[in-house]
């Protein structure tokens, strides 16, 4: 249970222009920069919203993670809502 | 804090910020937040200074949770009933579980609780209370009359 470092990549990404940079570049690369579990590592690499809901993600973290990659409010809420 | 941008715009008074958890736990309970209310309430009527006492907080929403867009207007209204309530006892009794019910962003209520504890006696009002759709948030205002307060 690593939720804490989760937590942390994706405000890392929401917060530092460097790591977000770093993020749009490479997913895994980023990732691979916390001790994440693997089912940790692959939901922050694909941006599965519903797993990383799932797992706790705090939603004043993951919104905001989701509006950088464009993600429209109704989508996003199906997503965690697990409607998608 | 909002308020103070147009309270005192240029920011010239003495403020002393309290901030209170109210987004990740380990989150104070709202017994304890009312009992940091009234300790400041006690300093604040020891000081011979002229003092305001402002909170902030939403009511029920639910920002970037699955409940977001829902307004839990009935949790609003017993909330501002139980902050206008001669008694107001019960606001020491509500759980973070019950604000939590009404959307994480309640929570935000315990800074409400927290000047009700510091105002404690006063007697107060509602002025205004408004499911806000566009925000997706329930918004209240009210205040307090400290005149002859204990």
């Amino acid at each position: 249970m690593s939720l804490y470092a989760l937590q942390k990549a994706i405000r890392d990404v929401n917060r530092d222009p460097d790591k977000r940079a770093a993020f749009f570049d490479s997913p895994a690369a980023l990732a691979a920069q916390y001790a994440l579990s693997a089912a940790e590592r692959d939901a922050l690499e694909r941006r599965d919203y519903a797993t990383l809901y799932a797992m706790g993600v705090h939603g004043l973290l993951l919104r905001p993670f989701s509006i950088l990659h464009s993600v429209s409010e109704a989508d996003y809420l199906r997503a965690i809502r697990g409607e998608g | 804090m909002i308020p103070l941008h147009f309270l005192t715009p240029d920011m010239r008074l003495p403020i002393v910020p309290i901030v209170i958890n109210t987004l990740a736990p380990p989150l104070p309970t709202p017994r304890r937040c009312f009992l940091l209310g009234q300790v400041v309430g006690e300093v604040v009527r020891r000081d011979t200074r002229r003092v305001g006492l402002i909170a902030t907080g939403g009511m029920s929403h639910d920002p970037g949770e699955s409940g977001h867009g829902h307004i839990v207007e009935s949790f609003d209204r017993q909330f501002l009933e139980a902050m206008t309530a001669v008694d107001r006892g019960r606001l020491k009794n509500y759980t973070v579980a019950q604000l939590r019910a009404a959307g994480a962003g309640a929570v935000e209520l315990l800074n409400w609780i927290a000047l009700d504890g510091a105002l404690e006696g006063a007697r107060s009002e509602v002025f205004a209370y408004e499911p806000v759709v566009p925000w997706a948030t329930g918004i209240g205002a009210m205040a307090f009359n400290v005149v002859g307060a204990a």
